[in-house]
């Protein structure tokens, strides 16, 4: 028997608690996972010029990701080669060269160890630099400017780890008028849950909003869109969508539907905004096929690992959320707002706002997720709640749905649990990848 | 140097106001603010040799709300469905170091350290530790908040955050 078969039971759609508090389990996952999967770093825009740097996180390794003076960019683990000290201790800068703050060795930029003090007095010939430069992680690629690292060498490329994830994302890209960028700054939250519960949330769990967020759907406020599938049950024209290698996504609806909706929106703005939204549907038809451009925008959705984002809207902010291990049961989140580099001020500005009250560290959705993700942690921790399993068994033994033609992915309805599943059956064969 | 009677006005103004906070009596909080208010949070970064690097005007924020958004927030805490403060955090508010300065007749700007406490369900405990620049208007005997930016200390925000500062 597989070691995750007695975790992820996944045609009775059970899945073992402990995978969520095990320090060993745990273990495993930094091992097989976070050491495998290609992993969120950040945007390349908050480093566009030669010489920034920024760090970040990929499990719980520190990391160091830097444009050389040659433009490119490379990332490295954060810890000098001598005697393991954070080599940046900054969020981010502009710098030709690193210096340890305990003994002094110097790396440049691109990763060499340059300098060492005392060297020919005190290692003589013993120390070969060249061998000696910061870690490099050895796989790094850019998507829309979103970079991604693997300390896999021999892992699949992005395109192929996306799979089929990368159809959809293309339509967040690719609406996009001057790219997406990041606007200056994160925000970082702790939270004491495991990462899994915060991930497979974004990945599928549309089950949970009209109660979760009970709260903020009776506001009137713009964000809470009246077409919003969370109050029409099982409806057929919203999909689900669980996408190989354990992505998942949630509402996404066909047919220009999102589109129509921000049109309509957009009046409320005037022409300058309404203009903006017709040429970002202009784009769409433009660079896709129609049944694709007619995706028009992504609701949220959880890339496998940790990377969860949301983009429902071209007037909204493309949220990025990054669920960083820290233990069993703690969660670091990293939360970026994405805009288009060339949307109007006012939608800029629309964007902006809009982004710090819903997701965010002070959103009104994301408040009532950490309570709820805290206290799963809390009262499932015992050595009885510790037998039991979580359900997931709303979809087991339905037939996929008949999506759209030629478009990727197994469809389930839009309140559903099959994409979570999706996520602990590649999480199971990762698991017990050798 | 201001006078000891627009220092005590403002003090007394001050702790009357984190009080209704406390108490969780936030629709009578809201009626300190202006109807124009910014209640701004930035967020704040370690960048080499800034000491107070928060982000620009148009840059990341964890509050950026005007006095509709903070009404929205008080009606969703009042929903049982608020589930971050069902039931109610316990909350201590500290304001200490309040310096104040003219700015124009009837407005004044004041600074001020803020600590706040927060407790929740059996074990959960929250500490958020900054400072306030707030603009106020003098408003008859007493004062409404203009603007209002919060800068926390802490990079890594302890938790989300379900209480106003």
């Amino acid at each position: 028997m597989e070691q995750s078969e007695r975790y992820v039971k996944f045609e009775e759609g059970l899945v073992s608690r402990k995978i969520f508090f095990d320090p060993e389990i745990y273990q495993a996952e930094l091992e097989r996972i976070f050491a495998r999967c290609w992993l969120f770093l950040g945007h390349e825009s908050q480093i566009p010029e030669p010489g920034d740097y920024m760090t970040a996180y990929m499990g719980e390794d520190p990391i160091l990701v830097c444009r050389g003076a040659d433009g490119t960019v490379r990332a490295f683990l954060n810890s000098c080669r001598h005697r393991g000290m954070r080599v940046c201790r900054a969020d981010r800068g502009n710098a030709r060269q690193f210096t340890c703050s305990f003994h002094g060795w110097t790396y440049a930029n691109s990763g060499e160890l340059r300098g060492v003090p005392l060297g020919q007095d005190a290692y003589g010939e013993r120390l070969n630099k060249a061998e000696w430069g910061l870690l490099e992680v050895p796989k790094l690629t850019s998507y829309g400017g979103m970079l991604f690292g693997n300390w896999d060498a021999g892992a699949e490329s992005l395109d192929d780890f996306l799979g089929e994830l990368r159809w959809y994302l293309d339509v967040m890209v690719e609406r996009q008028i001057g790219g997406i960028e990041f606007i200056p700054g994160v925000q970082r939250y702790s939270l004491d849950a495991n990462w899994k519960i915060a991930s497979e949330n974004f990945a599928g769990d549309t089950y949970h909003l009209p109660y979760s967020h009970g709260s903020m759907f009776k506001l009137d406020i713009r964000q809470i869109n009246p077409a919003n599938p969370s109050f029409r049950g099982k409806d057929a024209d919203y999909y689900n969508i669980g996408l190989d290698n354990g992505h998942g996504m949630t509402g996404i609806v066909f047919g220009d539907e999102r589109y129509r909706v921000d049109l309509e929106a957009a009046k409320e703005y005037g022409a300058e905004v309404v203009e903006y939204v017709e040429e970002c549907h202009q784009r769409l038809i433009k660079a896709l096929p129609k049944h694709q451009a007619g995706v028009y925008a992504l609701s949220f959705s959880n890339m496998f690992p940790n990377l969860s984002f949301n983009d429902f809207s071209a007037l909204r902010p493309i949220g990025f959320y990054l669920w960083l291990p820290k233990g069993p049961s703690r969660i670091e989140a990293w939360n970026w707002c994405g805009i288009d580099r060339d949307a109007p001020k006012v939608v800029k500005d629309l964007a902006r706002v809009d982004f710090t009250r819903i997701q965010s560290v002070t959103g009104i959705a994301a408040q009532d997720d950490t309570e709820n993700f805290e206290q799963v942690t809390e009262a499932t921790r015992g050595v009885v709640g510790q037998r039991l399993d979580f359900n997931y068994q709303m979809n087991v033994g339905q037939a996929p749905l008949d999506g759209p033609d030629d478009c990727p992915g197994r469809f389930a309805p839009y309140i559903s649990e099959t994409n979570q599943l999706n996520f602990y059956q590649h999480w199971a064969a990762l698991f017990d990848a050798p | 140097m201001v006078g000891h009677e627009l220092q005590h006005s403002v003090e007394q103004f001050l702790y009357r106001e984190v009080r209704l906070l406390s108490e969780l009596r936030y629709e009578e909080w809201l009626d300190l603010f202006t109807d124009e208010v910014r209640y701004w949070m930035p967020a704040r970064e370690t960048i080499a040799g800034q000491p107070d690097a928060l982000a620009g005007d148009s840059e990341m924020a964890y509050f950026d709300d005007d006095k509709a958004f903070l009404a929205a927030r008080i009606e969703r805490l009042r929903s049982p469905l608020a589930h971050a403060e069902q039931p109610p955090s316990r909350l201590r508010y500290f304001v200490s170091n309040v310096e104040i300065e003219e700015a124009g007749e009837d407005e004044i700007d004041v600074r001020c350290n803020l600590l706040v406490y927060q407790s929740r369900l059996e074990r959960t405990e929250v500490s958020y530790v900054g400072r306030r620049e707030d603009r106020l208007r003098r408003a008859g005997s007493s004062w409404r908040v203009t603007t209002r930016k919060i800068i926390l200390d802490q990079t890594l925000v302890p938790r989300s955050i379900s209480v106003f500062f």
